[in-house]
């Protein structure tokens, strides 16, 4: 069961985001941030377009009018000024002409009323007035006949400005603010030019909006229009920003959508990896994840998928593997049991003799054996033997070739006829190429000799109590079971009292240590000398004990077995 | 994991509406750094300015004000047009001049409501009026300055030619020494010299031949008006605060100016009497403190024209009182 805790060390402290989070706020953020750079840019530009175009047609309609009202003013101004002095001249024409009235005859006069009182335009008139009193004479407004224009100085501030300097009897104009009847202030130009060679002065005055009027309803409707044209452009500029927010917004729900299937898309196939992992993990190895993305994902999940299945393979394997291994050991353990079942539990006792035997089986069932065979009533015979082969079958052999020779030696002291029939038995059952090596001895107590047959073993020795020459129980013969009738050289040694045969399997001599050195014969027998005092079963348990010494602890492949035999 | 997922679909979303509004611009409320540029040196002729620095009144518009003198060689038009002062101030008659020429200024307040230059004689010339003036030798301002000095001549019927105009720099020397016989003088400036000696002189006051011109503007430049209208009425209304209270405290006002003149530059008894002066030509009777009479502009403009202007100019070319009615608006509302 996989754990759900979650890696530590992998995870850092804080909010944690998902890989589809990331991914939702990496796609929105980018297209969200260029599409703000080219939305503010085009929104400036057109605010920008749009007050360019409203400030153009406004200075276009400012300008325009600016020139006209002031082109028609100079007009007026011009017309104003003409007027004043032309009828000066004509006054000046008509006083020349009439000679001799007084100041209050002239005041009467219709004739110099009509010529000094004369319209211009349509509001627009001329007045006569004495200068330096500034009472008027003349005037189309009767109340203002015979009226001190001083009295004006304070009223009419501006009026005055221009006005008083005429009445040292000079040339004046300029602009004013006339107050009308109905009390509204209105602009008017006026120029006041002296008749030449008298105390009056003829003013000329009109309401100057009188001649710029065209330029102004021009100008009004230039506004009106201008108006339009921003109302229009306003509108426009309103409209296309909505459009753009409507676009925007749009967009914005178009591409978090868009992100957001996106990363479902990327991040659910992990999901299901994550899921199947967990469900692999919980022994299910039949599962098998479903992502047909057509890219890396898919293939993360076929491998994903392959994985399961060679885990699945390998399981199987093993749990093959174990059930051999199993069985292999039952096997070994009875071939260890038919091993053991096959040797003397102890050694018999027979007079002048000490006997002692051990068999140490190695990891595998070697086939090694000894036997104490009585073949009459007081000559023992001694076996030991080594087969070919390890395991069940070298236990079977083992079991046979033991059999085979009891079976010959029983009751027959012949070593050399035990032996040849006994091999010609093992040939003829034995298969599969199996052989044992064997050394077959007969004790006589009585003699004190040893006849054997050494067929291909190991050969025994005797070593003396006196310290003499070591004797190899050598002779001509080999392993048994290879093929009938063969050949085997009997001999007989003598044993005196003291002596020690020790009986030995390859299992001793070959035992290795570290450095992959052998025990070796010479090792053993000069184990053998240094105890020659001991008794045989405390020999045989010196040996392999040294033997397990030498090998340092490391696995032994095959059987130890020894047995010792000391005349007494 | 979905909760996260939506937990930072919000967060995304949350960010960008707070950040878009910020990048389609918006500006913050903190004090802006504006200047003022003058035509002339420190002195009470800008009284006004300077006590509304000193007072802090500009500060609490959120005005962080510098004013900067100028002197002989100072142009305000084209320091203020070129963008390197936000406001300035300078003559009317000079102001329209400028615009006919295509800067990019516009007054908005008329703080002088005469300009108070005048014609000065000795006594002993026996020179009193216009007509006197021909065959002598007079000294004029030039440029925009001597239009009121031809008016004068045309109205009076007195050829240019006839009279031996010389071109008057800022020194009073050459009429103290009798190289002229009369000078252009300001009644708050060259009239205030104690060598010029005021009682010994006859005065010819254009304004008494209708020919009184309006004195300095404070102006700005049209982008200014167009895009920061704000801060123009509140330029506008700090600064006429201040020339209200200096023409009630012409001796603090002096003060004022004494404290932020150069060490040494100002005489403080010529400033005093300078800010008498001053206060007649920005307090007039029937007017209030900067206002632009439309008609008197239409008269500048008028004469102007008869030998300066070239081209058509109308009033609102020149001046606006949209500012100052946004300021008193703001007065009579008490904020």
């Amino acid at each position: 069961m996989i754990s759900r805790v979650p890696l530590k060390g992998r995870r850092k402290s804080g909010i944690v985001f998902s890989i589809a989070t990331k991914l939702l706020v990496f796609f929105t953020g980018l297209s969200v941030i260029s599409f703000v750079i080219v939305g503010v840019v085009a929104v400036i530009n057109m605010d920008r377009i749009g007050s360019f175009a409203k400030e153009s047609s406004d200075a276009l309609g400012t300008t325009a009018t600016r020139d006209s009202v002031s082109a028609l003013e100079e007009t007026g101004e011009a017309a104003i000024q003409q007027k004043a002095i032309d009828v000066a001249d004509k006054i000046h024409i008509y006083l020349e002409g009439h000679p001799g009235p007084t100041a209050e005859e002239l005041k009467n006069d219709p004739e110099l009323a009509r010529i000094a009182v004369e319209p211009i335009g349509q509001t627009g008139y001329t007045a006569l007035y004495e200068k330096e009193t500034g009472i008027m004479i003349f005037h189309p407004n009767p109340s203002m006949v015979n009226y001190d224009m001083h009295n004006l100085s304070e009223k009419l501030p501006s009026f005055w400005m221009v006005f008083h300097p005429s009445l040292r009897g000079t040339v004046s104009s300029g602009y004013y603010d006339w107050e009308d009847a109905d009390g509204t202030i209105r602009e008017k130009f006026m120029y006041m030019v002296p008749v030449e060679g008298t105390v009056y002065m003829v003013a000329a005055t009109t309401y100057i909006d009188e001649f710029s009027q065209p330029a102004i309803v021009t100008k009004n409707e230039i506004l009106a229009a201008t108006a339009q044209a921003t109302i229009q452009i306003d509108r426009q500029i309103s409209n296309t920003q909505f459009t753009f927010r409507i676009i925007f917004a749009v967009l914005l729900l178009v591409i978090t959508g868009l992100s957001f299937w996106l990363s479902r898309l990327i991040t659910n196939p992990i999901k299901k990896l994550k899921m199947s992992s967990e469900i692999i993990g919980g022994g299910n190895l039949d599962y098998s994840v479903d992502v047909k993305t057509g890219d890396e994902l898919e293939d993360l999940a076929n491998s994903f998928n392959k994985m399961a299945l060679d885990l699945k393979t390998h399981i199987e394997d093993l749990r093959r593997t174990t059930a051999e291994n199993e069985r292999v050991q039952k096997e070994l353990d009875l071939a260890r049991g038919i091993q053991r079942s096959f040797l003397p539990e102890s050694p018999p006792i027979v007079p002048g003799f000490d006997l002692a035997a051990l068999n140490t089986p190695a990891l595998e069932v070697g086939g090694d054996f000894f036997d104490f065979i009585p073949v009459s009533l007081d000559q023992w015979g001694l076996v030991i033997a080594d087969v070919s082969g390890k395991g069940f079958p070298a236990a079977l052999f083992m079991a046979l070739s033991r059999t085979m020779l009891r079976a010959n030696a029983l009751g027959n002291p012949t070593v050399l006829q035990t032996i040849c029939r006994a091999n010609n038995m093992i040939a003829q059952e034995g298969r599969a190429n199996m052989f044992v090596t064997l050394f077959y001895g007969v004790l006589d107590p009585k003699s004190k000799t040893l006849t054997y047959v050494n067929a291909g073993h190991n050969p025994p020795f005797v070593t003396d109590r006196e310290g003499g020459d070591i004797v190899i129980l050598a002779a001509k013969g080999i392993a048994l079971g290879i093929m009938s009738d063969m050949e085997f050289e009997e001999k007989e040694v003598t044993l005196r009292e003291g002596d020690i045969l020790l009986l030995y399997t390859d299992g001793v001599t070959e035992a290795v240590n570290r450095k992959g050195e052998m025990f070796g014969q010479h090792r053993l027998a000069k184990l053998v000398e240094d105890n020659q005092k001991r008794s045989a079963q405390e020999i045989i348990q010196i040996i392999e004990q040294t033997v397990l010494e030498y090998a340092e602890g490391l696995p032994q492949f095959d059987d130890l077995t020894l047995m010792a035999v000391k005349v007494i | 994991m979905k909760n996260n997922i939506w937990r930072s679909i919000a967060v995304v979303v949350c960010i960008i509406f707070i950040i878009a509004p910020g990048l389609a611009g918006s500006g913050c409320r903190s004090r802006q750094k504006v200047s003022l540029q003058l035509q002339w040196i420190t002195q009470a002729q800008f009284a006004g300015y300077y006590v509304a620095l000193d007072k802090g009144w500009y500060a609490d518009y959120g005005i962080d004000m510098t004013i900067k003198q100028g002197g002989p060689d100072s142009s305000p038009v084209d320091l203020v047009s070129s963008g390197k002062s936000d406001f300035g101030t300078g003559l009317l008659s000079d102001l329209c001049v400028a615009v006919e020429a295509g800067k990019p200024v516009i007054s908005i307040a008329q703080i002088q409501q005469k300009n108070g230059m005048i014609l000065i004689t000795k006594k002993s010339s026996g020179i009193k009026e216009p007509q006197d003036l021909i065959g002598k030798r007079v000294g004029i301002w030039l440029g925009s300055w001597d239009a009121q000095f031809k008016a004068l001549m045309a109205n009076e019927g007195i050829n240019l030619d006839s009279i031996n105009i010389i071109s008057q720099g800022p020194s009073m020397e050459p009429f103290l020494n009798g190289e002229i016989d009369v000078a252009s003088a300001m009644t708050y400036a060259e009239y205030q010299l104690e060598s010029v000696q005021a009682n010994e002189l006859n005065i010819i006051d254009y304004a008494d031949y209708g020919l009184g011109f309006p004195g300095d503007v404070l102006f700005a430049a049209s982008r200014t008006v167009k895009q920061n209208p704000t801060l123009c009425t509140h330029m506008v209304q700090a600064s006429l605060k201040g020339w209200q209270y200096a023409i009630e405290h012409p001796e603090e006002a002096t003060d004022i100016v004494m404290k932020y003149a150069e060490k040494g530059e100002l005489n403080r008894n010529v400033q005093s009497s300078m800010m008498n002066q001053i206060s007649k030509l920005v307090k007039t009777t029937g007017r209030d403190i900067g206002f632009t009479d439309r008609t008197t502009v239409k008269q500048v403009i008028y004469i102007l024209r008869q030998n300066v202007l070239k081209s058509p100019l109308q009033p609102e070319d020149v001046f606006t009182n949209y500012f100052w009615n946004q300021a008193h608006q703001r007065i009579k509302e008490g904020s």
